[in-house]
Formats: C-alpha cells, structure tokens, sequence
C-alpha cells in the first residue's frame, strides 16, 4: 500500500482555476483577445468571470494586459495554457521608456493601440475565429492579411465593441435575443457584414509597413532591402518614423507645429494610400524622403509663414523635435532636410535668433521668468494689460512675447518690497484678520498690492513690519522667563474677547512697556515674547479695536473662527448644524454671540466672580440648573450654551454667594 | 465502537469486484452511450438505478468510468496512456458522474453539473444561464452520458415529511421533472437517474421520463431464496476474500465460503453487496488488530459486536445466536 505522502510532488497554492474550455493558442493574439475568447469559448458573459477564474480582482477597468502583470502563472492555469505562452502575449510595459510597451517583441507607443474598443475584420472572422492584436494598432484601419476595412461599431447599434463583455467574439456585445432555452445570445453576427476591400496604388509599400508590427506577417517584410542606416534603427523606430511622416505630409497646411503627434494624434489621416507612400519612402531611402519633401514643399504656399524652412519643409521639420524618433534618425533627418533646401534653387533658408532683435533691453516672457523666478502666466497677464511693454507681431500669438527687462526688474523690486497680511500673520504670531488694525493704528505701514503679488488682499511696507519685529524682541528680557509665564498669544486667546481685535493695544503696550516680557526661542514674535502670567495681561483692561471688516463681508473659516474665539473644525460644525450660514459675515458672527456661547466664555466670567472651575465642571454646573448646550460639537465636547439661560444662572450663583 | 482504519477503507474503496447486476448496468450504460454516438442530435433516452443504500450504485458509475470509460479515452488519444488512470476518471468528460448535494433544485443541480465540469463560476448565474451553460459545456466536451446521482435529492419535501414518503415523493411542482425532462431533449445526452426507492415514485410519476426510460437497472437486495440471486452474493464474497490479500490487507486469502459463513454475512449485510463489503472491512479492522494474517469466524463475530450492531445494520449477533427464526422463516 502507498504510505500517505509518498506520491505526487508539491504544488504551491494558487487561487487560479482552470476553465472548461482551454483556450488554444492562435496567431497574432495578444493577452486582451486570448482573455476575451477564452471568456466566448467557456460561454461566458463578462471578461472579468475569466480573470476571477485565475484569481485576478478585476474592477471593470479595460486595462486586461496591466491586470496580467505579474500573474502570468495563474492566468496560464485559467487558461490551460503555458505560462511563456501568457508572457509571450503580454506587451509588457518597457521599463526604460514610459508609455512604451513590448508588442510581440517590437516595442509600441500605447498611445497606438486602442485598449478600450476592439475592430474587427468580417471576412477574417469567417476564416478563423479569433480577433488579432494587430487590429488593436490604430494606424492600421484595415486587416493586413485580408486588407478588409476594419469593422469598429455595431451595424445595427452603432456602439463600439469593447474587450469586456462577450456573446462570442463574432457578436455585438450589446445585441442580443432570447434563445428557445430564455438564455440570452447575440443578434448581431459581424459575419454577416463584410467590409470593403481597400485598394492602394504600392502594395509592397503597404505590406512592408504592416509587416513592421504585425507578429503575423513579421517575416516577410522588406527590411532587408532597406538602406543600411534605416536597417540598423530597428521596426520600432521605423514604425514611428512611418507614423511621423505620415503625419507630417496629412498635417493641415497652417499647422507648422514643432511637436506633431505628441499630443493627440488623429489616425484617421493614416489612410492606406498614405501608409503605402509613406512606406515606399522609406524602401527609396534617402531618395525618398527627397520625393516625400518636394510633395511636403509643394503645399507651402498653404502655410501661413513668409519664408525659410518652416515655409519650404514645415511639417518634416517637425520630425526633428520629434522625442519618439531616435537622436540618429533626428540627426539624419536633419541633415537631409538641410540637404535638400540647398539642392532647392528657390528656398531661402533663414533663421531668427535673438541677436537680431532691434532693443537689446527686450527678453521673451519665458527669459523673464526663468530670470526673475516668476511665473510665466503672471507676466504674461501684467503684459496683456499693459502694465508692461510688450511687443509681439500682430496676429502671430505663437510667437514669443518680448518684454522689457528693466520694466520687470522694478516690478519684482516692488514685490519684494511688501509684505501681504498673510506673512505678516504668521511672522508676528496672530490670526489674519486682527492684521488690518495694526496697519489702521500705524504699527505697520500698509501699501498698494505690487503688480507681481499673487495672494492676500492686503499688503504693508516689509521694512515696517521688520521694525515692528525688531523693536518687540529688543524689549524682551534675556534671561530665563518664570515658570508661571505664558506667551502673549496664549494670554491674549485667554482674554476672552470676541468680535473685536486686542493686537492694536496689545502691541501699544508692548512698545510702551509697559509689560514685562522675556525672550524665548519660538518662531513667531508673539509666542516668542513671555509676559509672567495670564493676568498681567488682563491688568491691562483690554477690550479691543473693532474689526475692520465690513458687516456684509464674507469671512474665510480661519478669520471667523478666530473672531469667535474658536477653531474651523468646530465652526465648520457649526455651519453644518445650522447655527452660522455658510460664508459667514461679522454681523452673522455677532448674532450667534448674541445668543450662544462657548464653555471657556463660561468659564471666563465665572472666575471674574471669583469662581475657579475646571472646563469639565461647568457642564454638570449647569445641568443642576437645567441649563443644558443646545450642541456638542466634537463628541461629549465642544458646548455651545445659550447665553440668556448661562448668564441667568451666573447672576443667581452671584446672588446665593452673596 | 470499532473505527475501521483509513487504509483498509480506502484498499476496500479501490476493489473492483465484477458481477452480473455490474455487468448488467453497464452493458445500459454502453446502450445508452450507442444510442448517443448514432442519433447525436436526436433527444436522448434515460435509465433508472433505483435500490436501497449501501447496494452498489455509485460504484457502478465510478467503476464503468474507471475502467471502460478510461480505456477508451486513451485509446482515443484523449489522454496519455501513462496518465494516472484516477486522474483521467475525473478529469474526462466524455461519462460525468453528478452527485447531487441535499435539498436540490434545478439551479443548484445545474451548478452541481457544472462544478462537475469544473466550471470556476459553477454557482454564478440564473437557472436558464447556468442551463444554458451546461447544455453547451456537454455539447463542446463531448459528453456521451450523465449520471445524476443522490437523485432523490431533488425532491426536498421528502426530507421534511419523511412520514409521509408516498405523499412527499408525488411531486407538487413539475418543475423538477421538467428540468431532467428538458436535459435529455436540450442537453442532447442520455442521463442515468440514480437513487434511493424513495425517489423511484418521484421520477415514475412523471409519464414523459417514465416513457423515454430505456431500462430500469435492477439492483435491489439479494434475496437468498432465489439461487442465482444467492449465488451472485457467494461469488462476490469469493472474490473480496481474494482481493483482501491482493490488495495487502491481510496476509492470506480469506475463506468468506467458509461453513455456513455466507448466509450469516448475508443476513448482517441484508443482502446488500455494498454492506457486505463494509462488514468484511470491519473483520479485517478486527483481524490486524490482533495480529491475524487470515480473516477467520471469531473476527467475523466481533465485527458484529463492534461494528455492525452499533451501526444498527443488525440488532443482534447471528454469529452467536444463529439465524432468528422469522429470518430463518423468510428464506
């Protein structure tokens, strides 16, 4: 008898099951059509019941390759397959090139292939029943075996077939009827539909182009008979030099744009008859592009500039700014482009620098950016409106914007000259809204906003603040602070005055010293200057400025909180509870005072009656009086009281000490 | 109580011990399977196996495709010929072998075919869907018949009312019977209906099923009084004595023909051969435990003691005390 364990040899676990069905390798699959046919052939509906099988999450996404990196070996297995074969289909990202893919071995801009939505070919689907990977190529608008147009909607629908869900691979996904069993089939057959053949002039030329991807007809290309040079770049690099000529001799004759197809390209311009001329270009090399540039130079009466080689050979200039081009075949390019204007008894060949601008002051607004750290859109605004000269030829808005370079100087001398009340605030140490009254009382010297200034509504002379900041610290003591010493900032929050700004007088006093004050090493002024305890500020009977704010001015959540004396987190509760309307203003804020306040409001008046309590004690206080919060705004936390009911008990708690 | 060791069961499980009711349901099945390969695209006929537990009814499923089944997938090409043949039974699909899980309905025996066939979303899916998927999966696989096992399954009112079994196994709703009805027509595959007598009614009752039945594959309990029914269950305790020593269970051959054994067996078993073959592997639990190298009477009695009478296959020791005389009176 076989003892337990003695046979078979360990399988490490894997979520991945197999399906009924096994998928049998066909040509020119990639993983996205395997994934799809293997979904048809188990009689599934979506493809996502296939990657569950191998234990993929899948979400909807359409991105089935991304979702099969890295679980190559459970896809294998749900698709009883080799795992090389599943690696072999997977265009794997290339790691060097970001937005490249390896598709069968040649590497691929994704922005190529259509991942989304699948085409197919009727007539090839009646040969065989598979979709191919070369369809998903979308230069290609037809199928290079059967050179039928590529079917890419429903005829009947008119919605595009997608990789995701399935009736079979030759059915609309989206058109179906109930079989005798009630289950539900495709309608549509795409069979039934063929599409016309098309029909171009070189057909060598057009097989040698498709042959420089498609995995079928890779074989057979004409690539031996090509020039060295171009022999040597490899079918990738021909393939995007394939793609960029043909955009350049498509492009609409006033687009000279440096970076053709770096965007969005538009692949319905890759007609066969272009591909074939294209191609038979690139068998003809370098003749041919000699051929391709007299056709390009033939059109440059269209193009919208005066002379040189971006009139003559605008588009296949763009070749050369073209990042997806090999340097070499840039080079080469270039060369040949230059060649070719000599050989040209008309072309005149002339290029603009900017030695040859007429005022030596003038600098392009990029120049004056990079120059001065400022942004490019800012200068570009202050030139529009004049505030700067600027100089560009009318109606050539591609063309740079020249500016005065000393125009600029003085404006970002102005800038750095001013301070706006945002940096005040933090470098002084107090909330944004209690600035105003410091520039109203003279502490600091308020400006016009600098033309450059990006942010903040207000802005002070910096040497102003500078003074203010020097002359608090040379007041303060040097030696250790008391124990029982607070910053000015904690003491003034303490103070408990609302709606109104304490820093004028708080500050006045300050310089007039008349507070004591010691150094410590914090980063704002006001919590670097330690006064001996919280009621040598209160000594001072402060009561505070009133805001500069206008009633109907909408506050920002920081400056009404801190009129408040609270926090945003429990303002913006109160917002949402309905006590403040959003946006609150100054008179919205006084309203809510009128009839709310906060537990430490509480606190505060009744230690100036002489009653010392804890913020934990004051709600039990209150709730022995029937006085409970109308909220809590964070938890158990964070009451906010009714005014008239507290203050009542408060004046009976007076009453029953005295 | 005796547990008997799990590598005597599983040696006991392995046994493929041929017999005329054995022979007999295959040759069905094999009927059943031509009709398939020359009318495939005609609906198909059905078989029933009805008999109580414990008689032999699974296995003649699982043997037919460990053994006919499996040689013709190989000769087919299907498979490797040094394929492991008990991974071939499971993984073929040309004879599928349904276990139907309790209280059944027509979705879930759908997702029990499919998970037969392996079918990741076996459970995922309407009925018609799931349907749907079966009907295809045996269309593309080639299935040339189906065994549904545990068929009484079906039907779950019996296990609800099991006091008034001919009440429950009339069956309220035809939906059942219209399932199995449309698997035969639509599935295009002959289906072997397998299961207790108490399914019998449920299956019987429908006169379609009952009309396009082939045979009824009888396998019901050996009856002693009738010699070729007594001289099947003899041949059958010659052969497991063989296959004890053949399969390393005990040292020697066992003499289960020994004096006056087989009646005794037969009376514990109650005449059925799957019981017997229980009972013997009890005996032999018993037999290696004190050391034996051959299965003699007094392992035989024990079994009863330990084994049987607690299993409450018997009530009492007929070893010991003889064959009661209603028993005695009844042969």
């Amino acid at each position: 008898m076989n003892e337990p364990g003695q046979s078979s040899t360990y399988q490490p676990l894997t979520t991945a099951m197999p399906l009924v069905i096994p998928t049998r390798p066909m040509a020119g699959e990639s993983v996205a059509e395997r994934v799809l046919r293997a979904a048809a052939d188990n009689f599934y509906r979506k493809v996502g019941d296939v990657l569950s099988a191998a234990g993929i999450p899948y979400c909807g996404l359409p991105a089935i390759a991304a979702k099969s990196l890295g679980r190559e070996r459970e896809l294998s297995i749900a698709l009883g397959v080799p795992e090389e074969e599943i690696r072999r289909i997977i265009p794997y990202p290339l790691q060097d090139r970001p937005g490249w893919s390896d598709f069968f071995g040649v590497p691929l801009r994704d922005i190529h292939r259509s991942m989304e939505h699948r085409r197919v070919s009727p007539r090839w689907l009646i040969q065989s029943l598979h979709l191919k990977a070369i369809w998903s190529v979308k230069v290609f608008s037809f199928d290079p075996c059967t050179k039928e147009q590529l079917l890419d909607m429903c005829p009947e629908c008119s919605r595009r077939p997608t990789y995701l869900r399935t009736y079979g691979i030759q059915y609309c996904e989206f058109c179906s009827v109930l079989d005798d069993l009630g289950d539900r089939q495709g309608r549509v057959d795409f069979r039934d539909y063929p599409q016309p053949l098309i029909e171009v002039s070189d057909p060598e030329a057009l097989d040698f182009v498709t042959g420089l991807v498609d995995p079928e007809t890779a074989d057979c290309t004409g690539s031996r008979g090509l020039h060295t040079e171009l022999r040597e770049l490899g079918r990738s690099a021909l393939f995007e030099l394939v793609v960029a000529l043909g955009l350049a001799i498509t492009s609409k004759p006033p687009k000279v744009g440096r970076v053709a197809g770096r965007h969005t390209i538009d692949y319905s311009r890759f007609q066969p008859e272009i591909l074939a001329h294209v191609g038979r270009c690139l068998l003809n090399w370098p003749r041919g592009f000699d051929a391709l540039a007299g056709a390009v130079r033939a059109n440059s009466a269209d193009r919208d500039t005066s002379y040189g080689v971006q009139k003559e050979l605008g588009p296949l200039l763009a070749l050369v700014h073209n990042k997806n081009l090999p340097e070499a075949l840039r080079s080469e390019i270039k060369i040949l482009i230059r060649e070719n204007m000599r050989s040209c008894p008309d072309a005149l060949e002339l290029v603009r620098h900017p030695t040859h601008r007429p005022n030596h002051d003038l600098i392009s607004v990029q120049q004056a950016a990079s120059k001065y750290r400022v942004a490019r859109k800012s200068l570009s605004a202050l030139a529009s409106r004049n505030v700067i000269a600027s100089i560009r030829p009318v109606g050539k808005d591609k063309l740079p914007r020249l500016v005065s370079d000393a125009e600029v100087a003085k404006l970002v001398q102005q800038k750095e000259l001013a301070v706006s009340n945002s940096e005040v605030a933090v470098r002084l140490g107090i909330a944004r809204v209690f600035v105003t009254e410091l520039g109203s009382c003279g502490l600091i010297i308020p400006v016009e906003k600098p033309h450059l200034a990006s942010k903040g509504r207000e802005y002070f002379e910096r040497c102003s603040l500078d003074l203010l900041e020097r002359r608090c610290r040379e007041i303060a003591r040097k030696d250790t602070p008391p124990e029982s010493g607070v910053s000015i900032e904690v003491a003034a929050r303490s103070l408990g005055i609302l709606l109104a700004n304490p820093w004028p007088q708080i500050v006045e006093s300050l310089l007039a010293s008349k507070l004591q004050v010691w150094f410590a090493e914090r980063k704002s002024v006001m919590r670097s200057l330690v006064i001996e305890n919280i009621g040598a500020l209160e000594s001072l009977r402060i009561r505070g400025v009133p805001t500069a704010r206008a009633d109907a001015m909408k506050l920002p959540l920081t400056d009404a909180a801190a009129l408040i004396g609270t926090d945003t987190v429990k303002l913006a509760q109160l917002i949402a509870r309905g006590f403040l309307p959003r946006d609150p203003t100054p008179q919205n804020l006084r309203s809510f005072i009128a009839e709310y306040m906060f537990t430490s409001e509480i606190q505060l008046l009744l230690e100036r009656r002489g009653m010392k309590l804890r913020w934990r004690e004051v709600p039990s206080l209150f709730r022995k009086s029937g006085v409970y919060p109308a909220t809590a705004l964070i938890d158990a936390r964070g009451f906010v009281w009714p005014r008239r009911d507290v203050l009542a008990v408060i004046e009976q708690l007076r009453i029953a000490a005295t | 109580m005796l547990v008997i060791d799990g590598q005597i069961a599983a040696e006991f499980l392995k046994m493929n011990i041929p017999h005329p009711r054995l022979t007999g349901a295959h040759k069905t099945y094999d009927e059943l399977r031509k009709l398939k390969r020359l009318v495939p695209h005609k609906p198909q006929r059905c078989a029933f196996l009805f008999a109580p537990s414990q008689s032999g009814k699974s296995k003649t499923v699982e043997s037919y495709i460990e053994t006919q089944v499996v040689d013709e997938v190989i000769a087919e090409g299907l498979f490797p010929a040094d394929m492991d043949r008990a991974v071939i039974a499971k993984t073929q699909r040309l004879a599928l072998h349904v276990t139907l899980g309790s209280n059944s309905t027509p979705k879930s025996l759908a997702g029990d075919i499919l998970e037969e066939f392996g079918d990741p979303h076996a459970r995922a899916g309407t009925e018609v869907s799931l349907l749907g998927r079966v009907y295809r999966y045996m269309k593309q696989c080639g299935t040339q018949i189906l065994f549904l096992d545990e068929i009484q399954h079906l039907d779950h009112r019996l296990t609800q009312n099991e006091k008034k079994i001919e009440r429950a196994s009339a069956p309220l709703s035809s939906a059942v019977p219209d399932t199995l009805k449309t698997m035969l027509i639509r599935g295009l595959v002959p289906i072997v209906f397998i299961g207790t007598s108490e399914a019998k009614n449920m299956i019987m009752s429908e006169r379609q099923l009952r009309e396009r039945c082939l045979s009824q594959i009888d396998f019901a309990t050996l009856r002693p009084e009738i010699s070729e029914e007594r001289d099947i269950f003899e041949r059958y305790l010659e052969s497991l004595g063989v296959k004890i020593k053949q399969h390393g269970i005990l040292e020697q051959v066992a003499d289960l023909l020994g004096t006056g054994l087989p009646p005794l067996i037969h009376v514990v078993a109650g005449g059925r051969l799957g019981a017997a073959s229980s009972f013997v592997a009890a005996a032999c639990m018993v037999a290696r435990e004190r050391g034996a190298s051959q299965l003699s009477r007094e392992h035989l009695t024990a079994a009863v003691n330990e084994w049987a009478i607690p299993m409450e296959l018997i009530d009492y020791n007929p070893f010991e005390q003889g064959i009661q005389e209603y028993e005695r009176r009844r042969r």
